[in-house]
């Protein structure tokens, strides 16, 4: 199983699509680029719902995702057409794994909001923190978001609030937005990234496997291990091995330190 | 009235063989002789079905000769070959055809030509030069930036056989892009390259609803309209995530499945 992760859903019924989103940080980057601050790197991935498809397929395809991948958090919108499929993810995920540790963001979008997270997704993406899949339907729609100005500050997106929004919409519900005491709003994602509050990189070996680079050049393997989104334990994908053939034989040398699994185990 | 022959104009191809009527601009464009044939414009104009109309006639036409097609990532030839596998199913020549999914190959066993889809890695695009007889990008704006460079040389040797490029996609990629750099050379007049001008709109494909195209344009803002529906390159200060922003950010890497698979 891929280490727990950040799932985040929203809704759309008609005119925009559903939309999943799973982002996974990324281990080894600090390994492939000399100098890089050990800040964690995020790989977002993003499913889009054919226009219309019916909620409970978009219920069931979820719920199959958190079972298979027990996400550390899982973000949905709970305001207008998210609020049953929200509630009935989140009741049958407590009813099917009742003992699973899951924080669950249940997202009640607004203008306030939406802008603290478009924002941190900006900062992250000037950050060099978050890759992306060269999927023209997500890079098209976040090229396309503006910022406006509005009676009270600025305002994200456009004044007719049917505007396609539902892919940077269910990403920027990956920065974990919530109303904290006294309305302050508060990213929860932006505890996840900072050097100074997130787990530590899990140390990765050199690979046998190729590398390659964003536009940004930071270089990432083309299959990349990854780690929890909030610890260190560590997952390689299938077939990836370190170059050291003797750290190969012995895989306990390549387990993060505090890694309770390690990385291979012997079959 | 004369008949031209199918096997010399792919317009002729399209209506007598493929039992296709060719938008105007689609006319145009399958008419055209250059090296590089780009297809900018917005969503749904005919871009790839152009380019598949190209790739059909190229191996159709000649014996022992590959069409490669590529995109984005692995699913976007896949899909452009299934599209043109739908074409010929539908066609005269539907039982001259072989079809691998799995190799994403299109195969005439008659003539010995084949459609190939591949990803777009140097790899898989460097070399095939003696079959080749054309290529088309798909999506060129979000393709890795290398791929044009090691298509284009394996074109050179079939040149004067007609071998062409056709790039299509919508406006995307930054000034130094393959293909925003392509659409300039075009526009500025360099004899290798041809694009329309201007761009192809959406409303140029008179089956889509003139009304629903209206209220999709009131429904955009102006920069994702000027894109996705008339085929601009725009950039504007209002972006909150500029263009060139994205790119950086933008990398393929071969993660586990987010849906249908085991983790």
């Amino acid at each position: 199983m891929i280490p727990r992760s950040i799932l985040t859903l929203d809704v759309g019924v008609t005119y925009d699509s559903s939309v999943l989103t799973r982002w996974c940080r990324l281990a080894g980057v600090s390994a492939l680029n000399p100098g890089h601050d050990a800040r964690p790197v995020l790989a977002v991935q993003v499913h889009v719902f054919p226009q219309g498809a019916p909620l409970i397929d978009v219920v069931n395809a979820t719920l199959a995702v958190i079972e298979r991948t027990r996400p550390a958090y899982v973000a949905i919108e709970r305001s207008g057409v998210g609020a049953m499929p929200c509630q009935m993810i989140e009741r049958t995920v407590r009813q099917r794994m009742p003992r699973q540790k899951m924080v669950w963001c249940s997202i009640h979008w607004g203008p306030e909001m939406k802008l603290a997270a478009y924002s941190l997704l900006r900062w992250l993406f000037e950050r060099r923190q978050i890759v992306l899949r060269r999927d023209p339907v997500p890079l098209r729609q976040l090229a396309g978001v503006r910022v406006e100005r509005a009676v009270r500050g600025a305002k994200i997106g456009a004044e007719d609030p049917s505007i396609h929004d539902d892919v940077a919409d269910a990403l920027a519900f990956g920065a974990l937005p919530y109303t904290a005491k006294g309305g302050r709003i508060v990213c929860g994602l932006a505890r996840l990234v900072d050097s100074e509050t997130a787990a530590p990189e899990a140390e990765v070996p050199e690979l046998d496997e190729p590398v390659t680079a964003t536009g940004g050049e930071l270089r990432l393997y083309e299959r990349p291990p990854l780690q929890g989104i909030e610890d260190s334990q560590l997952w390689m994908p299938p077939g990836v091995e370190p170059k050291d053939p003797r750290l190969r034989a012995r895989p306990e040398m390549v387990a993060a330190p505090d890694d309770p699994i390690p990385m291979r185990r012997k079959e | 009235m004369a008949t031209i022959d199918p096997t010399l104009d792919r317009v002729e191809f399209a209506e007598q063989i493929l039992g296709l009527s060719p938008f105007d601009h689609q006319r145009e464009a399958l008419r055209r002789p250059e090296p590089v044939i780009l297809l900018v414009g917005g969503r749904r104009p005919g871009k790839t079905l152009t380019a598949c109309i190209a790739g059909l006639h190229a191996v159709t036409t000649r014996r022992d000769s590959d069409w490669l097609v590529t995109g984005p990532n692995a699913d976007k030839p896949r899909w452009v070959i299934g599209e043109m596998l739908d074409l010929i199913r539908s066609s005269k020549i539907a039982d001259q055809v072989a079809y691998d999914e799995e190799a994403m190959r299109l195969h005439f066993p008659g003539s010995g030509s084949a459609a190939i889809g591949v990803p777009p890695t140097g790899g898989q695009l460097r070399g095939p030069g003696r079959r080749l007889i054309g290529a088309h990008i798909e999506e060129a704006g979000h393709c890795p930036p290398g791929i044009l460079r090691d298509l284009r040389y394996g074109l050179a040797d079939r040149r004067e056989e007609g071998a062409q490029l056709w790039i299509s996609g919508s406006p995307w990629g930054p000034p130094d892009h393959f293909f925003h750099a392509s659409w300039r050379l075009a526009r500025d007049g360099d004899p290798d390259f041809w694009t329309p001008d201007p761009p192809w709109r959406s409303e140029m494909n008179p089956r889509l609803p003139r009304g629903w195209l209206e209220r999709e344009r009131a429904r955009l803002n102006s920069i994702e309209a000027a894109s996705e529906l008339d085929g601009l390159w725009v950039e504007d200060g209002a972006q909150f995530f500029p263009r060139a922003l994205l790119e950086s950010c933008v990398c393929d890497l071969e993660m586990p499945p987010l849906l249908g698979a085991p983790a």
